[in-house]
């Protein structure tokens, strides 16, 4: 059975309220969905690069991915062995992506940081919601490439 | 950021980019073996952009979310834990954290015990994580959990403290429980249906008790309903997702609304909840409905099948749950891990698919079923009801669900789908907090408007709570035992003052709590009754010139209004005015809202200059107040919007509507009422401005949203529906039109009670249908019983009254009896002009009784009549409109007839155009 599973499973975690909280607390007067949804996944962003950046000092020299599901892969990874990829790669080639093309980049953040949709970020963005499915595999493959086979970007 | 970063993209870059994503997407379309093939021969030798490529195929595992999803389901994880194991240790309250019990809601649970070990207990100390959502949450806070810990049940986990973390986060600690979640003991034990059941009805006492206690505990689910070892229930988190309640007042954007939605696991939420609208007693259930239904069958009504959160949310809202009885024989969802089968489930019950189907016909779907109707007021009125309900079953007597009286009983009370509804119409929010439960004094809200909105909503729950009360006194549901409202009332008087430090106003607040309550159910009469005791009790017990007298003035004004007691209503209106200016609240929403009060008032009673008057005071006050492009000043517009439909300035009206469309469109979520009602308002002045393509879609969407958020029996669909009834007669597609009158009548009646006036217009609507499909007798029922409607409920000065009497005299005119006729025309001329009505109304009724007294054989007074309403319409409406038209044919005819042939040979001339003529 296919479903739909938004970016990550936005469950009631700490992080999501800290998001809020800090999102509450900023005195910004938005502008519609899209900017507000732009901000928050903004938001969830830069507190998961912060926290693993912050892992990453504290924890030197010791266990330097953030989640090491597939051990003894480290700098042999094929493109299927995704297994250790970690918010830090990401968030490179997120923002490599959005000097390409900052619109798809967008629809990333929405999806895969803010949680939206499809469906969702099809109406917020007013295309089609065909559109958010094939630019999002678009980038979701220039992403992994990026990280799985890096080199091959010219 | 993105923003900056776009315009430095250079042009070569950007048509490579261009040619990859183009190369990628036909090459996804392909077969993977000719995948490389084609982007070799495509890419033209650009080693380079073939490598990224083939890269990104490889890449494409369509269409799971993997590995990215993954990572970032990781680091959430990682932040997560990480941030609350650092609080392992340390110190909260006087509780030292041991270790992390689970998470979920709105924050953490962990289990802690006494830093200074004077004795031993465990508790469960949850802290809560989305506090700082709400600067006043602290407050709210240390109110209610003063009525939490009075909370005394053997089944309802006990709140021992409650505090703030040195962050400033709330905590609270709670009596541990040791036990495993409903759902799972029931079925570790394979309890059969029978102890099922009576677990059930042992989490039901519980949640009947809070309920008496005015706590509704909102966020009813197995994981909150832990049973121990010894098998006694204990029901966590009661009344906290109230303190954690997200936005019980949106003024943040829609998106907001929607993340924190999202929050929350919606599969027991009731479609009230998931509407935003008030929680009630009939929320807990709702939900109490859902553990049933998963306790019986292992599964819940809705599930996570649907494709996105928002589908599942909708679901809740629309679409009835399968019975029961047909969901156990089905194949248990593929999404379940654990490899339970049809078969395992109804084995963790001790029985067979095929017994436990049977054993769920009937009695129980129909229980089960009655738990979770989409509106509270088709449910069981109490969790008590429900109770009853089960042990009926258990007993083998014939259980309320599945008999007619419930029918009866839903009817009687389906005016409670007005609920909500009127809040907004009438602007009330200014409304006296009925702070029965606590005196919170809410200094730290910046916004003054939203702190009377919240405790407006604070008071709509304990009202509903009483009605709740009240409709187990129905004698239909508690035959025999007969209970009166006012001893309920006494009762939940005396319990609450003297629980709450004897408070001087409390009953005050009471009472007009009450009076609100049958207010928005549309029992105006009952109403008064308590307001008018409410505002006497204020008159002895408080100095005069508080605000809570101007609140419990302004209710009572708004109640008489509706009841057409206006001059009573004016000076109740007038009193809280003065109180206002007393106490120097002159440029207040408060003052805002009292100005729109009598602004309709004095529509309703055809004053349209002070109407308007009022009205243009309120907008500027509000624009001031609030900024141009608040909902507020919408509000306002809206209603300045009908007084240019009263006098009939169309352009005037279709530009407010457009305005108030616009600002609602851009300040409010998509279902709130307010943009739904903008969109009738606009559809309907479209309708009247004869663009009814346009005017038909808007008016179209507003009753499908409305139909979801009130159902049919509502003010607001009733007035929709007679919108579209008219839209279509405009379309001449005059079957559609009738069939939409009928519902409007329909509607209307039970949203305002059969002799209402509103009901009274929508009698007058459907006759005009009628009059149109030339059934003149059924046309002369419904505008004979209009007026005898009218006679009682509207002074007799009214434009609706003169409208009525037109139309009759024009089903006279048609079926021949001229003299009745000329008596009803008469009165409806005279009645136009007394209350100012606009000169096209007037010279339709003119052109009328002409037609009336030329078939009297009075020539002379019909000529008069005729040319005089005549030229008034062209002057007025053009040669083109409607009435024009059929007023010239008149005139034609009276000319024709009488052989006067110049003064028709001038009339043709005068303007050109006789194509008109039949």
């Amino acid at each position: 059975m296919k479903r739909e599973r938004a970016g990550h499973t936005l469950q009631a975690t700490a992080v999501v309220h800290e998001a809020f909280v800090r999102l509450v607390g900023m005195d910004v007067p938005w502008q519609d969905r899209v900017h507000f949804f732009a901000v928050a996944a903004r938001l969830m962003r830069r507190i998961l690069v912060d926290h693993a950046k912050g892992r990453q000092r504290t924890k030197r020299g010791g266990e330097l991915s953030i989640v090491s599901l597939a051990p003894g892969t480290e700098g042999s990874r094929g493109a299927t062995d995704a297994g250790d990829i970690d918010v830090l790669e990401i968030d490179d080639a997120l923002e490599r992506l959005s000097q390409r093309d900052p619109r798809l980049a967008q629809i990333v953040e929405l999806h895969y940081f803010a949680g939206m949709t499809y469906q969702e970020t099809a109406m917020a963005l007013g295309i089609s919601e065909a559109t958010v499915h094939r630019d999002l595999r678009m980038a979701k493959a220039w992403i992994l490439s990026q990280i799985l086979a890096p080199g091959t970007s010219a | 950021m993105t923003e900056s970063v776009a315009a430095e993209i250079d042009p070569e870059q950007a048509e490579r980019w261009q040619h990859l994503q183009r190369v990628f997407a036909e090459a996804t379309d392909l077969p993977k073996d000719q995948q490389e093939r084609f982007v070799k021969e495509t890419c033209g030798g650009d080693e380079g952009l073939i490598g990224e490529v083939l890269a990104m195929l490889q890449c494409d595992a369509e269409p799971s979310n993997g590995p990215l999803t993954n990572a970032l389901d990781a680091a959430i994880d990682a932040t997560t834990t990480d941030r609350r194991q650092a609080l392992i240790g340390t110190v909260v309250g006087s509780y030292r954290l041991v270790s992390v019990l689970g998470h979920g809601g709105a924050g953490s649970v962990y289990l802690a015990e006494r830093s200074d070990r004077q004795y031993s207990a465990q508790v469960a100390v949850k802290i809560v994580e989305s506090a700082a959502l709400h600067p006043d949450m602290s407050m709210r806070f240390r109110a209610e959990r003063q009525i939490l810990a009075s909370l005394n049940h053997p089944n309802i986990a006990r709140l021992v403290d409650a505090g703030e973390t040195e962050k400033g986060l709330p905590y609270l600690v709670m009596e541990y429980v040791h036990g495993s979640p409903v759902d799972r003991y029931c079925d570790q034990r394979q309890l059969d249906m029978d102890d099922r059941l009576e677990l059930f009805l042992q989490i039901c006492t519980a949640v009947q008790y809070a309920h008496q206690n005015l706590v509704v505990h909102r966020d009813l689910k197995p994981a909150n309903i832990l049973v121990t070892e010894d098998g006694v229930p204990k029901l966590l988190d009661f009344g906290i997702a109230k303190l954690l309640d997200a936005s019980p007042v949106v003024t943040q954007s829609l998106a907001l609304t929607r993340m924190n939605d999202r929050l929350l696991t919606p599969e027991y939420a009731s479609p009230e909840q998931i509407l935003g609208r008030p929680v009630t007693t009939s929320s807990d259930v709702y939900a109490l409905g859902v553990v049933l239904y998963e306790l019986l069958t292992g599964r819940r009504p809705y599930t996570v099948t649907a494709t996105s959160q928002l589908e599942l949310e909708r679901s809740i809202c629309v679409t009835d749950p399968p019975r029961p009885s047909t969901v156990v024989r089905r194949p248990v969802d593929v999404l379940d891990s654990k490899g339970t089968t049809a078969t395992s489930l109804a084995a963790s019950r001790r029985v067979s698919p095929e017994r436990l189907e049977k054993r769920l016909v009937g009695d129980l779907d129909a229980i089960v079923m009655r738990a979770l109707r989409k509106e509270a007021v088709h449910r069981y009125g109490s969790v008590e009801q429900l109770a009853a309900d089960l042990r009926r079953h258990l007993a083998s007597e014939p259980v309320v669900a599945r008999q007619g009286n419930w029918a009866y009983y839903s009817q009687r009370f389906v005016r409670r789908h007005a609920f909500g509804v009127a809040a907004s119409i009438t602007g009330i929010t200014l409304l006296t907090a009925f702070a029965v439960m606590t005196s919170i004094q809410a200094t730290r809200i910046a916004n003054e408007r939203d702190r009377a909105t919240q405790e407006g909503q604070r008071a709509e729950q304990v009202s509903n709570f009483m009605l709740d009360v009240f409709a187990a006194a129905d004698p239909f549901v508690n035959q025999g035992k007969e209970v009166t409202a006012r001893e309920l009332l006494d009762q939940a008087s005396r319990r609450i003052s003297g629980d709450l430090n004897q408070q001087p106003d409390v009953r005050a607040r009471l009472l007009e709590a009450i009076g609100r309550a049958y207010r928005r159910q549309g029992q105006f009469d009952r109403a008064v009754v308590y307001l008018e005791d409410s505002v006497r009790l204020r008159r002895e017990n408080t100095s005069p010139g508080t605000s809570g007298l101007a609140g419990t003035l302004t209710e009572l004004a708004l109640t008489l209004r509706e009841l057409g007691r206006f001059d009573e209503s004016e000076r109740s209106f007038n009193e809280a005015v003065s109180i206002l200016s007393s106490q120097g609240q002159e440029r207040t929403a408060a003052k805002a809202d009292l100005l729109v009060g009598l602004g309709q008032m004095e529509l309703q009673r055809g004053n349209l200059d002070r109407a308007q008057d009022f009205l243009e005071q309120s907008a500027k006050l509000n624009s001031e107040l609030f900024g141009p492009e608040h909902p507020e000043v919408a509000t306002v517009l809206s209603d300045l919007m009908s007084v240019s439909l009263w006098k009939n300035d169309l352009e005037g009206a279709e530009k407010l509507a457009r305005e108030a469309e616009r600002i609602y469109r851009i300040s409010l979520p998509e279902l709130h009422p307010d943009r739904v009602m903008s969109q009738y308002l606009l559809g309907d002045i479209l309708s009247r401005r004869g663009r009814t393509d346009e005017a038909g879609k808007l008016l179209e969407q507003a009753l499908g949203a409305q139909r979801i958020l009130y159902g049919d029996a509502s003010p607001r669909t009733a007035a929709t529906m007679d919108a579209l009834a008219l839209t279509r007669q405009a379309q001449n597609r005059l079957d559609d039109a009738e069939k939409l009158a009928r519902e409007a009548l329909v509607a209307g009646g039970k949203a305002h009670g059969n002799r209402h006036f509103m009901t009274g217009y929508y009698h007058t609507s459907l006759a005009g249908v009628l009059i149109k499909k030339r059934k003149f007798a059924e046309a002369e029922k419904e505008a004979r019983t209009a007026l005898d409607i009218y006679n009682t409920s509207l002074p007799a000065d009214h434009q609706y009254v003169a409208s009525a009497e037109h139309q009759l005299g024009e089903i006279m005119l048609e079926t021949g009896r001229p003299a009745d006729a000329e008596a009803l025309l008469t009165a409806a001329v005279n009645r136009w002009q007394r209350t100012g009505a606009p000169q096209a109304r007037i010279a339709r009724s003119a052109s009328a009784l002409g037609e009336a007294l030329y078939r009297l054989n009075r020539p002379k007074e019909a000529e008069k009549y005729l040319s005089e309403s005549y030229q008034q319409l062209v002057d007025s409406q053009g040669a083109k409109d409607d009435a024009t038209i059929v007023a010239r044919r008149r005139l034609e005819k009276f000319y024709g007839a009488r052989g006067e042939k110049e003064k028709l040979d001038a009339l043709s001339a005068s303007t050109g155009n006789a194509q008109n003529r039949r």
